[in-house]
């Protein structure tokens, strides 16, 4: 076949058509780039008067660049050109000068006076100074080539998002750790799931379920083998499924588990979508784990803090202190016939302070380990409690007065996280509370200047709330979220209408990520992180500067030596070295495939490994000639003898990295693909492309090969 | 430059001394995994947290080691790396539990604050997933080898199948004897760099081997060791250059490509010299050797 060089110079041409054509998409990506434009979204929550945003790049904002921002409104009705301010009339900006403060932060100064919106950018961030609210906005930008990538924006008290508006497809992504971004793998807590649909007084089997979950086996299967051992009916223990048998309620709470897998899945999309990352990914990982890459985020903080939080949300009912003793006398009993941790519940909390003030506080440092007792109590005992207790999400500072009764002696509180006593009926739960918004409080309200969420309430929960509230005027409510008390305010009267407010909040950010989880919904239960990773932008630069030179050496130095060695043949080898080149990453463009730096790693190997079955071929030809064959029947024979030898030897290496792209992370996956459609491109360049070379030199008869 | 292409050189008879030398180089790397109580395993596979953070300021990795020991980070280590980067680095490994990761990276902003830190890279894997990540590592391993036997045997023939898979196996224990006779840290991507080395020493074999059975199938009328001589010989240009041009690249790799890869790459030049050196000196012998006993036992 193809024994006419003609044609199958035809063929190679057509081929490397081909290639350069699906190249396009990643050339321009990564060499052009000035088509590109870039958006940043606001969130849709309107920005306070005075505020102002930051928005910071991570490449050079470059004056020049942004002169043609547009601003966009995003209502819900349509797209409208130009922001939109509360009376829809369209904002004026101005550039300002720009100074820097203590902390970094760029403010801009000297903003023209009759300019409502203020810019003022500096290196990579982008200050803006708004004099009125601004509802939403949304802007973009293009035509500028520093800008064309700016990876994540970070806000002032928002994140904002970039979106590349260009058509990604078609070209080479790069992987997380060289663009920089994070990757963290969830898993849902399981146990939590069933302990959740089994009644609290089934204690022996709720503790049962809590030490299952201890151990790090399949839980499910360890659950089931558990239950048979120890004779307990599962079809009694879960009436609320009717099953037949045990093994149908089994099947009944994988099925509940998968549900709460996907509908995790939708929240954390939802909360993320908010939190303005381009493109992120979150996939289901195994039964019961959740894969989320979010690409360029800066802030890796606050995104897994996002991530984790359950958004469970309660307002309950704080009870009064005899009820507490009651719950500590009980809970002492308890521990003393168990003999559990050897100390009492009684040494965890401040003496003083319950003493003096009937509060109950945790030492600073205690508060795992308090919190550990606490879940093993409510998990399996049988105290019959009436509430809970629940640990404030602020540490408090230590107190010091002189005491009441000796006055002498002063008497010493070390700095304490509270902890509340609440009711096990909630009074309000997540789902009955809609629209959280996150803003700051204004003048005249108890949190002036404060920021707070403000929640209103679905019909039934607001009838609920104004009932709860009129009968326990002058108790406590506390406000619990993610099992952490936020607040416990007096009620003062009864509250009607459904509306209430959240304070107690540490800062901007921590209000908005709160009322975007409340808003995104509660999953089901608790996600816990098992594994991150997370690559800061400028390392991954660093890594595609490293990946970069290695690879033109590598190259450069493969191609030096082969010629020196192999001469006019050498040369042939080098041209099909480079067409392997193209189309291992016309190959990559085509299957969208993401490059990691041990995927580069894996071309520059492809480099070293793909000249081999030149190698073979080269030496066989020169046997081939030293058992005195002329050049043309010399080269015929080797190829046919070389290429059962590049096929077999080829396809163990072709085997190691199959199986390798089947295990490990992104990053190892992307050195096993790279690694086999490298070696497949170069048994074809190697075998094809170098014969019809040959083909044509040895055209004329009794030509001398130059090897 | 040209090289030789009518050597002669006896191959065979050189396996002895070779084996011991290998045996020698695995038995001290066997010592030295019992001495440090297994391989040096990663996070990846033991679980607990690694932070990579930079200075802009110059500040010596002691004083790291003294600003992070006043806080829970006491128990981590501290070491510089070394990149392309302007900026110094350092790696710091703690033990402590993936849901502290948060207060992991604040407490060593704070510590450094006076350095202008800058978290580069967090890689936290929990116990669980090091404990899956570890049965994956040696499924893999091990379904590779199986694969790469299946496939040998059924190419060529069972003695093949069993030369090569010494060899395999004597390239991988040497490569984990060195990295625990340097006591480097074995990681995900080292798995990758041995998966690697095993096909990449496989193909070196496979050129050997190939060039046997084509030999013993022209009728020579030479002893199975003189055709396996031949053999070697007949491919000892190609096996040097290969050798010489993969060397080329993981040693630039080794270099300039970044500290993610630097033993990644490392790994690959052990691989690749051992990987040359096992497929002449371990797999044909041993081939030979089962070739020759069992067939004697047979007839």
């Amino acid at each position: 076949m193809f024994n006419n060089f003609k044609s199958r110079l035809v063929i190679i041409l057509l081929l490397i058509g081909v290639a350069c054509y699906f190249l396009v998409p990643t050339y321009n990506k990564y060499v052009v780039g000035s088509e590109y434009k870039t958006a940043f979204n606001s969130p849709s929550m309107p920005i306070p008067i005075g505020t102002g945003i930051l928005l910071k790049s991570n490449q050079t904002i470059n004056k020049e660049c942004l002169e043609s921002i547009e601003f966009y409104s995003d209502s819900k009705h349509d797209s409208i050109e130009a922001l939109l301010l509360n009376d829809s009339k369209q904002l004026t900006y101005s550039w300002g000068e720009v100074e820097i403060n203590q902390n970094n932060e760029v403010r801009s100064l000297g903003c023209k006076e009759e300019a409502d919106l203020c810019l003022a950018a500096s290196g990579s961030t982008l200050y803006y100074d708004t004099k009125k609210e601004i509802l939403n906005f949304n802007f973009s930008h293009d035509g500028c080539i520093n800008n064309y990538r700016a990876g994540a924006i970070e806000a002032y008290n928002f994140v904002a998002a970039t979106e590349e508006n260009i058509i990604d497809e078609g070209s080479i992504k790069l992987g997380l750790d060289l663009q920089g971004g994070m990757y963290i793998q969830l898993e849902l807590d399981v146990a939590q799931l069933v302990l959740n649909k089994l009644s609290r007084s089934e204690s022996d089997l709720r503790q049962l379920v809590y030490t299952i979950n201890q151990q790090n086996i399949d839980f499910f299967d360890a659950f089931s083998d558990e239950c048979k051992e120890k004779n307990i009916r599962l079809t009694q223990k879960f009436p609320q499924y009717k099953a037949l048998d045990d093994n149908e309620v089994i099947q009944r709470l994988k099925a509940d588990r998968d549900q709460a897998l996907n509908s995790a899945i939708k929240v954390l999309r939802n909360r993320i979508d908010e939190f303005g990352v381009s493109e992120p990914i979150i996939q289901k990982f195994g039964a019961n784990r959740i894969v989320v890459e979010l690409a360029g985020v800066q802030d890796k903080d606050r995104a897994r803090e996002l991530i984790k939080r359950t958004a469970s949300l309660e307002l309950s009912l704080v009870l009064g202190t005899d009820r507490v003793n009651n719950a500590i006398v009980k809970i002492d009993k308890y521990l003393t016939s168990k003999n559990i941790n050897g100390s009492l519940f009684q040494s965890y909390l401040e003496p003083d302070l319950y003493e003096l003030f009937g509060e109950l506080g945790v030492t600073n440092g205690k508060e795992d380990e308090f919190e550990q007792l606490i879940k093993e109590i409510e998990s399996g005992t049988d105290i019959n409690l009436d509430g809970r207790f629940v640990l404030s999400n602020e540490l408090l500072d230590g107190l010091s007065f002189p005491n009441p009764e000796n006055e002498e002696n002063s008497i010493s509180i070390d700095s304490y996280t509270p902890v509340y006593y609440v009711s096990n009926k909630p009074a309000i739960v997540g789902g009955m509370v809609k629209d959280p918004m996150a803003k700051i409080a204004g003048p005249g309200s108890e949190n002036s200047g404060q920021w707070v969420i403000n929640l209103s309430m679905s019909r039934e929960g607001a009838r609920k709330w104004s009932s709860f509230t009129g009968r326990n005027v002058g108790k406590r409510v506390a406000i619990v979220l993610d099992n952490k008390v936020f607040m416990a305010p007096q009620i003062n009267s009864q509250i009607s209408g459904g509306q209430t407010q959240i304070s107690g909040l540490e800062d901007a950010n921590e209000a908005q990520d709160i009322a975007n989880v409340l808003s995104a919904g509660e999953l089901a239960a608790p996600v816990k992180i098992v594994e991150e990773r997370s690559v800061s932008p400028s390392l991954g630069k660093d890594s595609i500067n490293s990946g970069k030179n290695a690879l033109v050496l590598a190259f450069i130095s493969v191609l030096i030596f082969i010629l020196f060695y192999y001469k006019i043949s050498g040369f042939i080898a080098n041209i099909s070295l480079f067409l392997n080149i193209v189309f291992i990453l016309s190959l990559l463009s085509i299957l969208g495939a993401t490059l990691t730096l041990p995927g580069i790693a894996g071309l520059i190997l492809t480099i070293g490994i793909a000249i081999d079955s030149n190698v073979i071929i080269f030496e066989r030809i020169k046997e081939e000639m030293s058992f005195g064959k002329n050049a043309t029947s010399a080269v015929r024979s080797a190829y046919k003898r070389a290429f059962i030898t590049i096929m077999d030897a080829n396809i163990t290496t072709l085997i190691a990295a199959f199986v390798l792209a089947n295990i490990g992370s992104g990053p190892i996956k992307g050195f096993a693909i790279t690694l086999s459609i490298g070696i497949m491109c170069s048994m074809f360049t190697a075998i094809f492309i170098t014969r019809t070379f040959y083909m044509i030199i040895l055209g004329k008869k009794n030509t001398k090969l130059s090897i | 430059m040209k090289m030789k292409t009518n050597n002669n050189i006896d191959f065979i008879s050189k396996a002895k001394i070779a084996l011991f030398l290998s045996l020698g180089i695995i038995i001290l790397g066997i010592g030295s995994l019992i001495v440090n109580k297994g391989p040096n395993l990663s996070i990846d596979f033991v679980g607990g947290t690694v932070i990579q953070i930079s200075s802009a300021n110059n500040i010596d990795v002691n004083k790291v080691r003294d600003l992070l020991s006043s806080t829970i980070l006491d128990k981590s280590e501290v070491t510089e790396i070394t990149g392309m980067s302007t900026n110094q680095q350092f790696r710091i490994k703690t033990n402590l539990k993936i849901e502290d990761t948060t207060e992991i990276s604040s407490l060593i902003m704070q510590s450094l604050r006076d350095y202008d830190p800058e978290i580069r890279a967090i890689e936290s894997v929990g116990p669980k997933v090091g404990k899956e990540l570890q049965y994956q590592a040696i499924y893999a391993i091990g379904l590779a080898l199986v694969m790469l036997m299946i496939y040998i045997g059924f190419r060529f023939d069972q003695f093949y199948a069993m030369g090569s898979v010494i060899a395999i196996l004597h390239d991988v224990l040497i490569t984990l004897s060195i990295f625990s006779l340097l006591n480097l840290e074995i990681n995900l991507s080292i798995i990758a760099a041995f998966l690697t080395i095993v096909g990449y020493s496989l193909n070196d074999t496979i050129v050997i081997f190939d060039r046997f059975r084509e030999n013993t199938q022209k009728d020579l009328k030479l002893s199975l060791i003189d055709l396996a001589n031949l053999s070697l010989n007949q491919t000892l240009a190609r096996t040097v250059i290969t050798s010489l041009t993969t060397l080329m690249v993981v040693t630039i790799l080794f270099f300039i490509g970044g500290e993610a890869i630097k033993y990644f790459a490392f790994a690959l030049i052990i691989g690749v010299l051992v990987g040359t050196y096992s497929s002449i000196f371990i797999a044909s012998p041993f081939m030979l050797f089962f070739k020759s006993r069992i067939k004697v036992e047979e007839e």
